[in-house]
Formats: C-alpha cells, structure tokens, sequence
C-alpha cells in the first residue's frame, strides 16, 4: 500500500494531492481473474467480494422481557432548550440552541425552598402575612406586611406559563428589584453560574454523550462452545444500576434461562467490558466514580464473583480488561490520568496530563486499551494514540495515532473509539473517528493500513470484533449511541507470507459495509397501538443505544450471526443474521420504505411455522404485554394533580356576583359554540350573530361521509344528540333547543342551591365549562382577540371536541369566596376542592383528554394537568444539585 | 540474423521502459512516505539490470531516512537484498539489529537469534537471549514452538555451563512478575499438552529452569509426559531436577 508520509495537520479538503493520488491504493482495481499481475501484486482497499450475511428477522426482536421499573427517560431536548413563541422568532436568525434557564432555576426554588431561602425565610416569616383577611390591628402590624397580592401574582404567572401574552407584574418586577440581593441562601450569581453550567454540560450531553464509550452489554460466549449457552452481562432497573449476569440458551432465537445473578450497585453503568483470560471471564464495570471487576469462572453455571472495587474522584471515562493477564484492568480517568489496575498489586499510574496530547482539544474524554505486549498500553485522547510501556511509562513510548495528515484525517476529526484488535490480529487496532474507521498496525504506526469512511450519522460508540478463521474476513461491527445505528463491516488482514520473510500488505475492506436493524426500526413492525400507547412505545424504542454484543454460530454447515443491542431503556433486542453461500453479489434487497403499521413480515404467518405466527412474532406480543403491564402500574410516588383555581384567577375575577351584561353573555355564547366546533372567531364584532362560515378544511377533517361523522360524534360523547339532529327537521330542531336551555337554566338554579350541602352533583364537564366561561374575561381587551387552532388533531385520530357547554354562565363558581358565601368554613374549602378536582380527573383512562384544543392558548397548565391525569407523568429533569 | 535484430529491438525497447519507469520511480519514492511496493519493483529492476550499487542505495535511503515513518518492510528488504548479495554477517545482523530495536515481535527475530547464538561473541549472544525473550513477550508468539526451542536450547545451554547465568537473571528479572501468568499457567499447560506436545515441552523445559520444578506447568507436563511414556519428558524432568539450585540462583 504505497502511502505518502506528509506530517502536518490535517489540510483543508480539494487541496492539491502530493503525487497527484499516484500509488494511493484507493484507486487501485482489483485484478480480474483473466488479467494478470506481477508479483507483488496490487490490492485494492475493498474487495468485490465478501461473505453474505442476510437478515433472518424484518426487525430486531426483544430478548428479554422488560423489567416492571418504569424507566425513566433521560432529559430530552425540549427539556433543557427554551420554547415559546418569542424565543422561536428571535432564535430563527441565529443557530445555536437556547437553553431554557429561567425555568430550571425556578424548578429549583419550588423544589428545594429549604436550601434555597432557608434562614431568611425563617426571619422573616413573621413579618410577611399571607393571609386573605385584613391585618388585624395588633401591636406587631408595625413589623409585618402583608404579601397576598404578591403571591396571588407568583400563582396568576404560574398558571399562565408559556402563555404569549404574558407580562410581568410590576409588583412582582419590583419585588424581585428589591430582593434579590439579600432574600437567597446561595448567592444568585453563584447559583446561575453552577446551573448554567450544568445546563451546558447537559445539553453537550444531549448533543453527544461520551460516557457510554464502549458500551454496557458484554456476551460471554460458552467455554467449550458445544453448549449453546452464554452469559450476557447487562445493566438494568430504573436507574441502570443492576448489573445482571443472564444465562442466554441460543436457538433459532435466544432466551433466557433462570433467573439471572444479580448485583445492585451504587451509580449508573456506563461501560461494561470484558475479556477472557486462561478460560476465565473477567468483567469489568464502569460507572461514573466506581469501578469493579467480577470473575466468571468458565464452567456453566458457575456464580459470577465480585473481586475488587475502585473509586475515583474524578469520572472514570474508560475502562478495558486485559486479554492477556489474569485481573488486569487499565482505567482512564476525565482529568487524563491512566492507571494499569491489578487485582493482586492494586494501581499503578502511568501518565497524568490533563493537557491532550498532540494538539489542544477541550474534551477530558481518555481512553486506554491494552496492545500485543501485556506490558504495553495504548491511551488515547480525542487527538489521536500511544502507546506506554507500563514498566517505563515515561521513557519509553511511541505515537500509534495522530489525527493529521499522516491518516488522511478531515478538519475537526476526532478519535471517538480506539480498539485493540487482538483476537483478529495480535498487533492491529481499531480507531473511528465521526467520519471513518482505521485499522492500525502498532508495528507500522501512524500510517493506517486500512481507512473507511463509515458514513454512520452519529460517531460510532461501540464496536465490536468477531475474528473469522485464517483466511476468512474478519468481523467488526460499529454502532452509534443516539440513532441506534449499527454497521457491519468485514475485513481481510494483512497476508503475512513467513516465507519470503514477512512481506505486509495492507488490510482489505471485503463486500459492502451493511446497515443493520436498529431497535427502533422495530416499531413499523409492530401492531397498531393506541395513540398514546405509540407514544410511548416510540419514546422506549427510541431510547438511545447503550451497548453492543455479538457472537458467531456454527452449525455443521449454517453460520449465523447474531446481534444483541442495548438501550438506555434497559431493553436487550436481538437481531440474527444468517449466512449465505456463496452467490452471485445481489443489489441490496433491504428495502427500508416503511411498511404499514401491523402488516409487516415479521407478523405475517411464515409458510414453515406450524403455529401460525413466527416465533419472532410471539416474542413481540410477550415483550408487548409485559411493556404495558409495566405501564398500567401506576408509579409509585405520582401525586394526585389537584386543580387550584386560586391559581387560575385573580381576585376581582371571583367576586362574580354582578352578572356578566348581555355583551359578554353573547361573547361567552360564541366562544363556547367555536371551541366545540373546533373553529376559530376571526373577528369580535358583537352584531356578526351568526359565526363566520367554517374553512372548508375542517369539514374535511369531521369527514364527509355520515359514518365518519356518526364516529366522530361517538367519540366525543354526544351520539344521541347527533341521531336526533339528524332525524328532526332544523326548526323543531331549534324549538327543542330553546326549550332544553331552559329546562337546564331551572335544573342549574335548583342545583345552585343544593350547592351548600356536600353532595354536590357537579360533574368534570361543568367544571370544565367554568372555565371556558370565564376564559375571555382574562383576555384583556387591549390585545387582538383572535383564537385559533394552535395544533390540528393528528392524523387518523378523530377531531376531538370539547364537552357540551354548561348553560348557565353565572354557574356556581367553586372560589374561596363563594364558598364562603355559602357558608362553608374555612377549613372545609379545601377538602371541597381537592374534592372536586379529583372529580375533574375524569374517567379513568380516557385515550386522549377530551380537551378543546382552542382554549389550551390560554389555559396551557390547566389544561396539561387535566390531560396528564390519565397519562404517566413525565419527569421535569432537574438539574443535579 | 533477423531474429537477432528483434530481440535487440524489443530489448532496446524494454530499456526505454526501464529508464522512464526508473525516472518515475525515484522522483516518487524520495517523497516521505510507505512505498514498499514500489522500492520492491525498483530495486528489482535495478537487480536486473545489475546496478546493485543504486539498489543498495535506494534500500538504504529507504530504511535510513528520518523523514519517512519507520517502516519494519524497509529494513526487511534491505536485509533480504544484503542477504542475496552475500554480505557479511556484521552487516546483516546490523540491518537486523535495527529491525529488532522498531518490532521486536518480527518474524525474522527468529533468523537473528539462531545468527546471534551461533556468533562466538558473548556479546552477540547475550544479544540473542534477548532478542527471543522480547519477542516471547508479544502474545501473536505466545504458541509458536519454534521461539520456543530457540530458547529452550539456549537457556539449558547457559544452564548446563552453568556460565553467564547473570543473563537469564537479568532478562528474568523484568519479566518475573507477569510471564508465569502469561506464560506458565496451568490452564495452558493442559491447553498446550493437548494441542502441541513439542511446543509443551520446549515450555515446560524453560519453565523448570526459570521457576523450579514446583512450577505448576513444568509439573503437569513432566507428570503428564511420564504417564504417557514419552523419553523425552523423562529427560526433561532429570535436567530440571538436577539443575534446580540454578534456578535458586536465578532467582536469588
């Protein structure tokens, strides 16, 4: 492989080629079986040729059943980024996302009030009264003020979150003003800074995530290879802080056999790693400031055994077990220090430089691995590899690899997983980088003998390496974190020809790299599923990958291959590829179009299954059942949401007694018909009676056709409404109308009056109407009153409609204030409502909130409070403090 | 006549070929870089055309020059062309010497220690022990029988004149802590036993001397060994017995 030596940074791409590409074997194609060479021959990079390994699954199927722990997700980008109108349009100029500060900071108060106001508000609590009545005229109203106003005004902005029209109250602007410098028990500033830090950090986390380097999932194949059973070592529960040892039976698709050893540890695991020494498996475990090994000894059966622990001080980034030694581990640490780690000798450092090694690069990332001499350890760093000698760490060392020009590397290219090829070839190595992968010979250092852009969307995290027989391709899978993407690439390495006393040769790329099912990929496969149902299928399968194992299977003349991938959902998917003899290279038959939801292959019966679905088929309705068993247990520490309407209105709003005049009446009349008609009131012209013709797109979504509208109607709740319109003639229609209104009126005064008594019949949908009713009167009339759909129903689903209105505006309103006019005393109001916001939770498990999408612009916080009632509540993602 | 005519015309040709490809091929491989295939052709045609001395230069430039990256193939090639040309063995084993100091796992390390122990030089054979040690260092010669009696025989020769022991010890020294492990294992000496009886002796011979005849491969070879009658085995274990104080020595 002539290469030329250039040593200097990587060169900006198109400039010119030293030799003008003459002798880069890039281009160089391979010999025909017609055609002739001289010895020695010229190899190309990729060889036409390669074994074929196809797919015996349409999706990767679950091997384990999920665990009942709900999984928690971890932070997504809506959680950390800023959303709202505003911010969108001033961020539309500029790139580069803004993180959603404010928000977390104010998580933090509300969470951690003790830590964050503790002292002075102990000071200072009796100086501020909270209460609603006057202040008595006592001898302390000297020394005490009274805050009901501000905090009415903290409530009022809490409820309207998110709303676009919100403005801050000058109370509260001059609140904060006068405060801020004293009220915090940690400094602001020092508090934004620790936060905005984290923030960044978590964010840079989302982007890409370096900790799972390597990746949590180790398959520990059987000793002797005749049993068919092998150990898979995961992590798993909520936090990922089991570790599970499962006997895993290969068959046509594997299982679990027993129930698996079990180890609960105290942080999360990031890495796993393992390698089999003198018959022994040796398991290492990396979190973020423990360590540990286990030995599994090689019989079947036998209990893994935890051997030592180390902590760190700072996160550990890299942990590797020695395929040579007995209980020998290396660890890199985030502050650049690398540490050979005996079992009997305990640790011995051999390199600490926080700076990177060939050029400045801001990453702590490190990485160490071991190489053909058990003496000889590669570290490396995002800039590129070396190699220490663990007996003279200082004197002697050499570069294997530098992100430069002496590679071929690309601007901005950075080492992302170095390898140690050992049980392919005892002197190669595995580098990627985000654009490519390199094989490297530490006899030839710096110059890669082989180089492939992998094209992978997401930097390769894991990788994985099965060597093939003498002669035969080796190998090596690659797979990303973030898109679950996993490649299968096969290489030949170099011809050693001892004869003519070691002649290289450079590697070979053979057949084309291969694209393999993700987990996510599954989900086209799967039957339809409930909306929300779907969403939360998506949100699981779509969990970032967390590692990568594999392992090759012979039987007599079949080989098979099979893939077992991690999420961070602690989910085990397996996929089997099968090899094919040799034929003929086919176009790729993969077809990656999407197939309809619930007509896949995978749920197709096969002709040669004798039950009727296949097995892979079965696995999927197992997992399935079990996945929403999971979900149906309702998490243990959820709290019942409870309707404050405290929050929702200020003061003068309740004080209701004055009847709203004819004005208003009409506008709360046409508001509620355009809510439930799903339209929008373009202009607030009090003589336009009669409401502006619907668009025509939303005919087309109630659906033209009788059925759809009869369903439609069905759906939300009011079928024996629509059967009558649709049989009476529109003015027996309207008579009967006019004549419901008033009976209602009658039975709505006759309730007001039972009101008093706690038997009251008030049901979810007038609450719901109360607050339809009192929605415009918050609208300002300074601001244009226009209400329009914010989001339109998803596809498929039908339009969702808001539950009949309540006749009467002046219906009884719940407030402290009513209530107390009716008597109630004061410690009553409160049960009364808590009461009655369990009644607004509706039914059970209704499978979308009835909610009108039109009036969410204006209640977003009660309206999610409603809907999340009957959903999981997602977790805000707290900053670590 | 004619015949003649056209072979010299073809041939003629054929130089025309060779100068312009030797043109090419200089310009290009005086560019720092890995162009082992073509120094390979070069210099073949150089041979051919008799011009050894540019060979040798060429090859030299090759393996010498600190621009270019330190390419093992550089120094197999000079060695091979010195070899062919039958230069003497100094230069030889210099060419190897430095192929030793850049991969001291190559294949021709073998060549170099059966070169080196022959030399009378105690140098060059405290050399040798050397140059196999490190390379048994690397796990790609974990299992090869040949580095294996090439150490055997020097080891027991050094033991049974019971002179330069200081060398073992020296090489030992470094090495005492992880090569029973690596090397001397029980579960390799079944391993082993099982798959390669010639390579399980050479081993357990080099085990016996360096940790005694307690050392857990040398005794389940020798036992296994005696059990199935092998003479050898039992002249391995007689060796070992007798010349256990070295190992005392050697360890000492």
């Amino acid at each position: 492989f002539p290469f030329s030596f250039p040593s200097h940074p990587p060169r900006e791409e198109g400039g010119p080629s030293l030799v003008a590409g003459w002798g880069e074997h890039g281009q160089v194609l391979e010999a025909g079986p017609g055609r002739r060479q001289a010895q020695p021959a010229f190899v190309p990079r990729r060889g036409a040729t390669g074994e074929r390994w196809e797919a015996a699954d349409a999706a990767a199927v679950p091997v384990l059943l999920p665990s009942a722990g709900c999984w928690i997700p971890s932070p997504a980008p809506q959680d950390i980024l800023f959303r709202s109108g505003l911010c969108r349009k001033l961020r539309a100029g500029k790139s580069g996302a803004t993180l959603d500060f404010a928000r977390q900071l104010g998580h933090f108060f509300v969470d951690h009030p003790e830590d964050a106001f503790g002292s002075l508000g102990r000071l200072l609590h009796k100086n501020f009264y909270l209460g609603n009545a006057k202040l008595k005229v006592t001898l302390s109203r000297n020394s005490t003020i009274r805050m009901t106003a501000l905090v009415e005004d903290i409530n009022r902005l809490e409820a309207r979150r998110g709303c676009p029209r919100q403005h801050l109250a000058s109370r509260l602007r001059w609140f904060s003003h006068l405060c801020r410098d004293w009220l915090f028990e940690v400094p602001l500033g020092l508090l934004a800074d620790c936060l905005h830090e984290e923030l960044a950090q978590q964010w840079s986390n989302l982007l890409f995530d370096d900790s799972l380097t390597g990746g949590a999932l180790a398959w520990l194949p059987p000793e002797d290879g005749e049993t068919p059973v092998g150990l898979l070592v995961h992590p798993g529960g909520q936090a990922m802080n089991h570790l599970y040892f499962q006997d895993v039976v290969l068959e046509e698709l594997p299982h679990a056999r027993g129930s698996p050893a079990q180890f609960e540890l105290s942080g999360r695991i990031r890495q796993v790693a393992a390698a089999r020494v003198d018959g022994q498996d040796f398991v290492g475990v990396r979190s973020d400031y423990h360590c540990g090994v286990w030995k599994v000894p090689g019989k079947t059966g036998a209990a893994p055994a935890p051997l030592q622990v180390i902590r760190t001080d700072v996160p550990a980034s890299c942990l590797t077990v020695s395929p040579h030694l007995p209980g020998e581990l290396s660890v890199c640490t985030q502050s650049g220090t690398v540490y050979l780690w005996s079992i009997e000798t305990g640790l011995q450092q051999l390199r600490h430089d926080p700076q990177t090694m060939f050029f400045r690069d801001h990453s702590p990332w490190r990485w160490s691995d071991f190489t053909a001499h058990p003496r000889v350890l590669s570290c490396a760093d995002r800039t590129g590899l070396k190699c220490l000698d663990a007996r003279a760490p200082k004197r002697c060392h050499f570069d294997l690899f530098k992100v430069g020009e002496e590679a071929g590397c690309q601007q901005g290219e950075r080492v992302v997983l170095p390898m140690y090829l050992g049980r392919a070839h005892p002197s190669q190595y595995l580098v990627t980088t985000q654009f490519s992968m390199y094989v490297l010979d530490e006899r030839l250092p710096l110059v890669p003998v082989l180089k492939w852009a992998h094209m992978m969307q997401a930097p390769p995290l894991f990788a994985h390496l099965m060597p093939g027989k003498p002669g035969k391709s080796h190998k090596v899978l690659l797979g990303a974190s973030r898109t679950q993407e996993l490649l299968l690439l096969q290489y030949r390495d170099s011809f050693w020809d001892v004869s003519s006393g070691g002649s290289q040769s450079a590697c070979q790329l053979v057949g084309t790299p291969q694209k393999l099912h993700s987990i996510s990929g599954s989900l086209q496969h799967l039957p339809t599923q409930l909306p929300h149902r779907h969403h939360l299928l998506q949100q699981r399968l779509s969990a970032p990958a967390a590692g990568l194992a594999a392992t090759l299977q012979e039987d007599g003349p079949r080989k098979s291959m099979l893939i077992f991938q991690l999420s961070e959902a602690g989910d085990v998917f397996c996929q089997r590829l099968i090899h094919k003899a040799e034929q003929p290279p086919a176009p790729p038959s993969r077809d990656t179009t999407t197939t309809a939801p619930g007509s896949s292959p995978l749920f197709e019966a096969p002709a040669s299954s004798p039950h009727g679905l296949g097995a892979a088929a079965l696995r999927y309705r197992r997992w399935l059942r079990a996945l929403s068993r999971a979900w149906r247990e309702p998490p243990q520490h959820t709290w019942l949401p409870s309707l404050s309407q405290r929050r929702l209105f200020t003061h003068r709003d309740l004080e209701g007694p004055a009847g709203p005049s004819s004005l208003q009446k009409q506008m709360h009349q046409r508001l509620r018909q355009a809510m439930q008609e799903g339209g929008r009131i373009q202009r607030w012209e009090p003589l336009a009676l009669q409401p502006p013709p619907l668009p025509q797109t939303l005919e087309l979504a109630g659906g033209p056709d009788p059925l759809s509208n009869r369903l439609t109607t069905a759906w939300a709740g009011d079928w024996d409404q629509w059967w009558e319109e649709r049989t009476s003639f529109s003015v027996a229609q309207r008579q009967r109308a006019l004549r419901e209104r008033r009976r209602r009126q009658k039975r709505a005064q006759g309730r007001r009056s039972l009101s008093a008594s706690f038997t009251s019949s008030l049901t979810y949908q007038s609450e719901l109407s109360e607050l339809s009713d009192v929605g415009p009167s918050l609208l300002s009339p300074g601001r244009p009153p226009i209400l329009s759909q914010e989001s339109s129903p998803p596809a498929g689903s039908p339009p969702v409609r808001s539950p009949p209105p309540s006749p009467a505006p002046d219906e009884a309103l719940l407030s402290s204030q009513s209530l107390r006019c009716r008597g109630i005393p004061k410690e009553r109001r409160k049960t009364l409502r808590d009461y009655l916001s369990v009644w607004a939770e509706g039914p059970p498990e209704p499978p979308e909130p009835p909610a009108s999408q039109a009036s969410q612009l204006c209640f977003p916080s009660s309206q999610s409070q409603l809907s999340s009632a009957s959903q999981p509540r997602r977790k805000r993602p707290r900053m670590g403090f | 006549g004619e015949d003649g005519f056209a072979d010299l015309a073809v041939e003629q040709e054929m130089h025309g070929y060779f100068r312009k490809a030797a043109v090419n091929l200089k310009e290009i491989i005086k560019i720092p870089g890995v162009w082992d295939v073509f120094v390979k052709c070069y210099v073949d045609l150089l041979e051919f055309y008799g011009d050894h001395n540019e060979a040798h230069q060429v090859l030299n430039e090759y393996a010498y020059n600190s621009k270019f990256p330190a390419n093992p193939n550089a120094h197999v090639y000079l060695y091979h062309f010195l070899k062919r040309q039958g230069e003497s063995k100094k230069s030889l084993i210099s060419a190897l010497k430095i192929l030793h100091d850049i991969v001291p796992s190559h294949e021709l390390m073998i060549d170099f220690n059966t070169m080196l122990q022959k030399s009378k030089k105690r140098k060059k054979r405290q050399l040798g022990l050397e140059v196999i040690f490190a390379a048994l260092d690397y796990a790609g010669w974990k299992e090869n029988a040949k580095a294996w009696s090439c150490l055997a025989r020097q080891v027991k020769q050094i033991v049974i004149s019971e002179k330069h022991l200081d060398w073992i010890k020296q090489e030992w020294n470094s090495r005492k802590d992880w090569w029973p492990d690596f090397h001397f294992s029980r579960y390799l000496a079944k391993r082993n036993w099982q798959e390669n009886k010639s390579l399980s002796y050479e081993k357990a011979l080099v085990a016996g001397i360096l940790l005694g005849k307690d050392c857990k491969y040398f005794k389940y070879v020798s036992h296994q060994g005696c059990k199935a009658q092998l003479k050898r085995f039992r002249m391995l274990k007689k060796i070992v017995t007798r010349h256990n104080p070295v190992n005392l020595r050697i360890c000492g």
